[in-house]
């Protein structure tokens, strides 16, 4: 006889019962992990904004703050996964002695990454800078640690300041051997010609020029090395330009301003001209017509310890004055914010 | 339901519920034995982060007063601002304007004194517990601005050699120690002026938890601290975090090692 009543089982509630503890358990190990990542990706994107901050502030140069004449600037950098904000406030005022002092300070924000019901992660990092304005010692219009030598009485060796803002300089200065050469009615000044020396060597000691590290890098940094960088299109910013040619000559292809160095020799033909400051470290020869409206300095090889050769100004209306404005300009484009080592905080108020 | 039927029920049942408790205390065991590796895990973790922000901060000619691989006597830096003046003599005194500063770590610090900075970046501690406000007037006529949410403080302590501008910090000294508190090893942080002794961290595994250190430019910490502390210019952080019980399976207590290396940030490049 078949039994048509349904009778009682266990398997199906045991199941039941045994899908739930699983799913329990599932569930309980998901949440722990879920809340260990929480707390591990915390202390990540704190890093991570550590991180934006110091982006920040490493990339301070291109803010394009005006630290000779503002006190206070901020500017926001985007990244990829958050953004910096970062601040200038000046702190000191320059004396007539002392430079001025910034705080800059980043707050770097991590927006990205982090959970999505986590707030932001934030962190400020500070640091204390100095404005250093650039300056040049000027002994005259040109001065030549290895003499000048100078053919036909045109032209003008001028240390009158053609800007008509500073006292007036020697035109040519020259160590006593090898000194100056060739005509002198060129030459005008205060004093016309100057000894700063007896020898090439002494010339050296007085010219407070860091060309060692100008050559090694380690005391400017050029906007432009020619030839590596090409020769500049535009000199609206007065760039600094180093020319890479140590025992060979250049020929300088065009007019421009701002600051010109040469490694080793430097001719400068027809009708060029140039305004600001020319540094050589070899010797300058003069063809043609042309002109240096700023301050000359040649025969720099010397503080290396090599034996540049004389500069040479030849026939023709040369003009190499000395001009106090566009030796300030050129100057201006190598003032920076010099941050000071050991002035690094995260303790600035957040809030 | 027969005899028969009830033997092979209660057989059955009885097989079902011992695989069922056998899934209980294994996954009791499982769990707990996760829950002992997070402790570990936040042991680490916790210390790390602590002793990093203050290690981060130091400054390396004079941020470590003392050193050995279970504990480091800190300065640590605190605020940073500028001197607006500064003499010696009977009554030295330091004005400083400093700059905003996070207000509870201000209010919580146990000072110990400040450090002026000279033009070629070095530091010279002044130690000096006396610490109140300052006079605006002494900043404004060094031309030093104080900022918004910073303040003016004078320090008991002070030379006619530092100049107005010079940058300063203020610094507390802070000992941190790895100690043994019998059922595994604490950090303790202790602030020196004051006495205040705080465990922040425990459950450190004893033996895999110490200090070691880095010297001059090398990338690898060794084990000594350098004979001039002024050498440092990091510290490794060798972190062992052990669970809270031991394992089912072997008894052991689960452990989780961290290492990591924490370099000044204010060193003279």
């Amino acid at each position: 006889m078949k039994h048509t009543q349904s009778r009682a089982g266990f398997a199906l509630p045991m199941a039941i019962f045994l899908l739930l503890v699983t799913t329990g358990a599932v569930m309980t190990t998901l949440a722990q992990t879920s809340t260990e990542r929480r707390v591990s990706d915390s202390g990540a994107t704190g890093e991570r904004a550590l991180v934006l901050a110091e982006s920040g502030l490493a990339r301070l140069d291109e803010l394009g703050f005006d630290f000779a004449s503002s006190v206070q600037d901020s500017a926001r950098i985007t990244m990829s996964d958050g953004f910096a904000d970062v601040v200038m406030e000046r702190v000191r005022a320059p004396t007539s002695t002392e430079r001025a002092v910034f705080v800059v300070r980043a707050r770097g924000v991590q927006t990205q990454g982090g959970w999505s019901d986590a707030p932001n992660a934030v962190r400020t990092v500070v640091r204390l800078g100095e404005w250093v304005e650039g300056t040049m010692q000027v002994h005259a219009g040109w001065t030549s640690l290895t003499g000048l030598r100078k053919n036909g009485n045109a032209g003008s060796l001028s240390g009158i300041d053609q800007c008509g803002v500073q006292s007036p300089v020697a035109g040519v200065a020259v160590p006593d051997s090898p000194g100056y050469s060739g005509h002198s009615g060129p030459v005008s000044g205060s004093p016309p010609i100057k000894s700063i020396g007896s020898t090439p060597g002494n010339a050296a000691a007085q010219v407070h020029i860091d060309w060692a590290g100008i050559v090694d890098g380690s005391a400017l940094e050029p906007d432009y090395v020619y030839p590596d960088d090409g020769w500049p299109s535009d000199f609206d910013d007065w760039p600094v330009i180093y020319v890479d040619n140590p025992g060979s000559g250049f020929s300088l292809p065009d007019s421009g301003r701002g600051t010109l160095i040469v490694r080793g020799d430097l001719t400068i033909s027809g009708s060029r001209s140039w305004d600001g400051i020319v540094l050589v470290g070899g010797e300058l020869t003069s063809n043609g017509n042309n002109r240096v409206r700023g301050a000359t300095i040649t025969g720099l090889n010397v503080k290396l310890g090599e034996t540049p050769g004389e500069s040479d100004v030849g026939n023709g209306n040369k003009s190499y004055v000395y001009n106090s404005c566009n030796v300030q300009d050129a100057m201006q484009s190598q003032a920076s914010l010099r941050i000071l080592d050991n002035t690094w905080l995260d303790t600035w108020a957040q809030y | 339901m027969t005899l028969v039927e009830m033997l092979v029920g209660l057989v059955v049942s009885g097989i079902m519920l011992g695989a069922l408790v056998g899934l209980f205390i294994n996954q009791s065991q499982l769990t707990g034995d996760r829950a002992s590796r997070r402790v570990a895990r936040d042991v680490v973790r916790s210390g790390s982060q602590i002793l990093s922000a203050d290690i981060r901060r130091l400054e390396s000619s004079g941020g470590v007063e003392a050193a050995s691989a279970d504990s480091v006597t800190l300065r640590v830096p605190l605020a940073i601002g500028l001197v607006c003046g500064s003499s010696g003599g009977g009554s030295p005194s330091t004005t400083v304007s400093l700059l905003p500063t996070d207000s509870v770590r201000y209010a919580t610090a146990a000072v110990s004194g400040f450090a002026w900075r000279s033009q070629a970046g070095a530091y010279t501690y002044m130690p000096t517990t006396g610490l109140g406000s300052g006079t605006a007037s002494t900043c404004s006529s060094a031309s030093v601005s104080t900022l918004s949410g910073g303040r003016v403080v004078e320090l008991t302590a002070g030379s006619g050699a530092i100049p107005a501008g010079a940058p300063a910090l203020l610094y507390e000294r802070i000992r941190y120690a790895f100690t043994d508190t019998g059922s595994g090893v604490a950090l303790v942080r202790t602030l020196v002026e004051s006495g205040d002794r705080e465990v922040l961290v425990t459950n450190f595994s004893d033996g895999g938890t110490r200090f070691r250190f880095f010297v001059g430019s090398s990338g690898t910490a060794q084990d000594a601290p350098p004979a001039d502390l002024s050498d440092l210019t990091g510290l490794e952080l060798v972190l062992e975090g052990q669970g809270d019980r031991p394992r089912v399976s072997d008894g052991a207590v689960a452990t989780v090692p961290l290492t990591v290396p924490v370099y000044f940030k204010n060193q003279m490049n």
